[in-house]
């Protein structure tokens, strides 16, 4: 057991510490089929054959403004402007908050790159005419389902769903570990379970689309609403359920699982758990902004990040996950030692189209419950 | 604005260069008025309507009986916000009033230092103390409670919002004439009677316009009950849900169109105890020229179980202010998040490398938002005040001048209740909405401000507008319209005699007006959430992208350097424009 868990952990960590020195060490001089040009004044030869070759040149003079999800991808962006010429500011928010400032700025996006997030937001925000097509070689590299295909949106990677528990606290009410969904509608667990709601936090809707596509339609919404019972209340932002569990304020916390909770998961007596049905994941989007002041850099760096396993591999190892595998499967420099049989059997395709009446329901489920809890 | 012609008309015949001066006085003061009005009208009330509108056409009703229960519960925890926060806000205004221990001044920082504590992160130390695993109710008292719902975030608004119910009271209680106190006391009063009796009556307006304003503002704070609601849900929460989550602007403006109906019948609630309380304090007046000098309180100390009451609540206000900046340096001094972390400096260290340009723009752009908010703050006063004694002077002539006159001074007074509504908007909805407001207004030419630093500046000021205006209007309205009268007389114009006579009097209100305004400015979020484009990154974003990551240490390192600086920012200000003006008292 012990070994199976350490095996999906590497999965999902990757072999962070690899990657990254790979990443350094190797800077455009070596690796297969790098031809160690950059810098060379070929950069007019934007569109190159070879997929490892990155001669992109901003000509713009433009600064590239993304919206992003975390501050760690400062690396990524400066890796970017020193490759390609082109300076980048970004601002990180969720893909909720985005997709809602999109729609309200009225197709005169103020960013020009939409860098992470959920990718039901993407789907959405491509049906609304806000994205902007990026066309390139490396976009036939992708799997299925990993990108958009008319090439609005693309992946660079998975948000993988799981849970994190407070022995401390399953051992102060006298509850077991979890290992399994199923296992989280006992009654052991009442009250003791956090999530984010699957409206704010793309993480959590996966979740509960998976879920509903793997239990059946009813079945799964009876799943859904004995869980609910079990639930005090779901936060708002999708790092609340490792952080609370982490401070002692509940047994066990639906969570995203990735190397950036090791912080967390160094402060207690706190342990991952890989639940045995599978774990749903989220592909995580990148796309260009239509209508945005510097589209032309934008594309630029879609076209920079994806054609390069250097930089796949680099953005691997800020991410502390080796996800990008499933998008892009032939990336070199990447562990890819792992069995996707732990990953629960989705249609991501269904996402976009899914989640209004999904969360529609899940409101009416969640509404009720509140009305009884607050008798 | 009307009050003026007669006034000019009555002085007769001046010589020509100083009737073109008063003209010209006249143009420009007539040229002010319309800028400062054009630009309520801009950036309050178009912004607000470019949201609202959004809601036009759906289901309003059915709407709002489907969210009964939502709005049952917002307005009774911000009922008891307002309650408690008043409450609490009363005791240690007259402990702090009338008290002669030194003790009284670590209050009054305390106090200070309370009105700038950062969201969220005073929430985390609510959690961290009271919660689950909490200091106090797990290892001292060996509980376990969930800190989550209600309660928690009725605590934390009434600690949260004390702060500035504090000082609206107790410059009330400081204004009261000393003269009064000493007649009860030389009358036989006890000093906890003479409170009661006199002070508690003579601040009565003041407590309730803290009553409305904390109700208000607990129906915005989206902070408080985002990070320690749990299951408890209020109408800015919903808000932000139905934007973030389900994209739907519409049902947003629903909400906002209500909470915009609960804000009218507070602002006219507002409007009538202000007016009351105005004159009031007037009756109390023995001379205007004594109003303008900087009173202090009649020398008594509180005693009694009035006494001890209110002793043992600011104690008490202390003693919680002090756990919580206690447990937020300790979580700033900390990687994890419990009590038994090892301690470290890394997130001081990671904060001068990363956050220094951030910081900076937020000063920067607190510093000009509170520079806008105060000096638009005065002149709206202005409007408000002065040409409500112009349209009082119309509203003479016309009882000799008939139905015109009376015509046209009903009219202003009208306008006058719209452009203090209008000014109070933004203030009276959650910053999520103003925010949102402020991209559908001003996304396109002529006038785009999209993902520039000036509109995120702008959204800061004209949100704390309505407390600048209404600042400048209570020191305005203790001010004798005859002092102007007077300067005119002796020949300045009427911008000149503003200049001169009011702008050096109210002192105190461009101070309360620029520092709440800047501390405002320095932890907004909600209102420029939607706003900063990258590029523009401030400080409270980094710090709610520290939360997010669950980097609670980074988070606090960058709430405590917040308030340092806006404490700092402050202290200066005081000392700027309070300051200067004692000496100048002590050398006349």
């Amino acid at each position: 057991m012990a070994k199976k868990v350490l095996s999906r952990r590497s999965f999902i960590l990757g072999s962070a510490s690899a990657v990254a020195l790979s990443a350094l060490a190797v800077t455009g001089c070596s690796g297969s089929g790098s031809n160690a040009t950059d810098g060379g004044s070929s950069a007019s030869q934007a569109q190159s054959s070879s997929s490892n070759q990155t001669n992109l040149k901003s000509t713009s003079g433009k600064t590239m403004k993304v919206i992003c999800t975390s501050e760690s991808y400062q690396k990524l962006f400066d890796r970017f402007t020193q490759d390609v010429g082109c300076e980048v500011e970004f601002v990180s928010m969720s893909s909720g908050e985005a997709l809602s400032k999109l729609k309200a700025e009225g197709g005169t996006p103020a960013a020009d790159l939409w860098f992470g997030g959920g990718i039901d937001s993407f789907m959405s925000a491509k049906d609304s005419g806000l994205l902007e097509q990026v066309n390139f070689d490396a976009a036939s590299r992708f799997a299925d389902t990993f990108k958009d295909p008319d090439n609005y949106w693309f992946s660079k990677g998975a948000t993988v769903v799981g849970f994190i528990v407070n022995n401390d606290i399953l051992g102060e009410v006298g509850a077991n570990k979890p290992a399994s969904w199923t296992d989280l509608v006992k009654p052991e667990y009442k009250d003791e379970i956090i999530m984010s709601t699957p409206a704010v936090s793309g993480t959590n809707y996966a979740a509960v689309d998976a879920l509903l596509q793997n239990m059946g339609e009813d079945a799964g919404w009876e799943y859904l609403s004995q869980l609910n019972q079990n639930i005090p209340y779901y936060t708002k932002r999708g790092s609340d359920p490792s952080t609370r569990v982490s401070s002692g304020e509940a047994g066990v916390g639906i969570t995203y699982i990735d190397g950036t909770l090791d912080e967390i998961l160094s402060g207690g007596n706190l342990e991952l758990v890989y639940p045995s049905e599978g774990m749903p994941y989220m592909p995580d989007g990148v796309a260009v902004f239509k209508n945005a002041d510097d589209v032309d850099d934008a594309k630029l760096f879609v076209e920079w990040l994806f054609s390069n396993d250097e930089n796949l591999a680099y953005l691997a190892s800020i991410d502390k996950k080796s996800t990008i595998l499933m998008c892009i499967p032939d990336v070199q420099g990447v562990d890819g030692t792992f069995d996707t049989s732990q990953l629960m059997k989705e249609d991501t395709t269904k996402f976009g189209p899914d989640r209004e009446a999904v969360l529609a329901k899940w409101k009416e489920m969640t509404a009720d419950k509140e009305v009884v809890s607050s008798k | 604005m009307d009050g003026q012609e007669p006034a000019l008309e009555g002085r007769g015949a001046l010589p020509a260069g100083a009737l073109r001066r008063h003209r010209r006085s006249a143009v420009v003061g007539a040229a002010i008025a319309v800028a400062a009005v054009a630009l309520v009208l801009l950036f309050s009330v178009a912004p607000v309507l470019s949201l609202l509108s959004k809601g036009v056409g759906s289901d309003l009703v059915g709407e709002l009986a489907r969210r009964g229960t939502l709005i049952r519960d917002s307005v009774l925890a911000g009922m008891a916000s307002a309650v408690i926060s008043t409450a609490l806000a009363l005791a240690i205004s007259l402990r702090v009033a009338y008290s002669r221990s030194r003790a009284r001044d670590v209050v009054v920082a305390l106090v200070f230092a309370s009105i700038i504590s950062p969201p969220f992160v005073s929430s985390l130390a609510y959690v961290e103390l009271f919660g689950r695993r909490g200091l106090v109710t797990h290892e001292l008292l060996g509980l376990s409670v969930s800190p989550y719902g209600p309660v928690g975030v009725v605590v934390m608004q009434s600690v949260f919002f004390c702060a500035i119910n504090v000082l609206l009271i107790l410059s009330t209680i400081r204004n009261i004439d000393p003269s009064v106190i000493d007649a009860a006391r030389d009358l036989g009063a006890s000093p906890s009677t003479v409170a009661r009796r006199v002070v508690v009556p003579l601040a009565l307006p003041s407590v309730g316009a803290c009553l409305l304003l904390t109700f208000v503002r607990s129906l915005a704070d989206y902070g408080t009950p985002v990070v320690i609601g749990g299951s408890f849900e209020t109408i800015s929460t919903a808000i932000y849900e139905q934007v973030v989550g389900y994209s739907d602007l519409a049902g947003a403006a629903v909400l906002g169109i209500l909470l915009c109906a609960i804000a009218v019948v507070v602002y006219a609630c507002y409007a009538a105890l202000i007016a009351r309380s105005r004159r009031r304090v007037a009756g109390t007046a023995t001379s205007a020229f004594e109003m303008v000098g900087d009173r202090r309180a009649a020398q008594m100390t509180l005693d009694g179980p009035l006494g001890v009451v209110c002793s043992v609540v600011s104690w008490a206000f202390v003693a919680f202010m002090v756990m919580q900046y206690a447990t937020i340096v300790h979580a700033s001094l900390t990687q994890g998040i419990s009590w038994t972390a090892p301690l470290t400096d890394a997130n001081f260290r990671h904060l001068a490398e990363y956050e220094a340009l951030p910081l900076a723009r937020s000063l920067w752009f607190a510093l000009a938002s509170a520079a806008i908010s105060c000096v638009l703050g005065f002149v709206c006063a202005y409007l408000l005040q002065r040409g409500r004694a112009g349209a009082g002077a119309a509203g003479h002539a016309a009882r000799r001048g008939g139905r015109a006159g009376r015509a046209l001074a009903g009219v202003s007074r009208k306008a006058q209740a719209l452009l203090g509504f209008a000014i109070t908007m933004p203030y009276m909805l959650p910053g999520t909405c103003v925010g949102l407001g402020y991209i559908l207004a001003f996304n396109r030419p002529p006038l785009k401000l999209t993902g520039t630093a000036v509109i995120v500046v702008l959204v800061l000021a004209f949100k704390q507008l309505s407390i600048s205006q209404q600042a400048f209007s209570n020191e305005l309205a203790q001010l004798d319209p005859h002092l102007e009268e007077a300067a005119r007389d002796v020949g300045a114009t009427r911008l000149a005699s503003a200049l001169a006579v009011v702008v050096p009097s109210v002192r105190r209100a461009a101070a309360v007006s620029f520092m709440n305004a800047f501390s405002s400015a320095m932890v907004a979020y909600s209102a420029v959430l939607f706003l900063i484009a990258p590029g523009n990154k401030t400080a409270i974003f980094e710090l709610f992208d520290q939360l997010s990551g669950g980097k609670y240490g980074q988070a606090a390192a960058t709430s405590l350097v917040i308030v340092a600086i806006t404490l700092v920012v402050d202290a200066a200000l005081a000392w700027l424009f309070l300051g200067r003006r004692r000496r100048q008292h002590a050398d006349a």
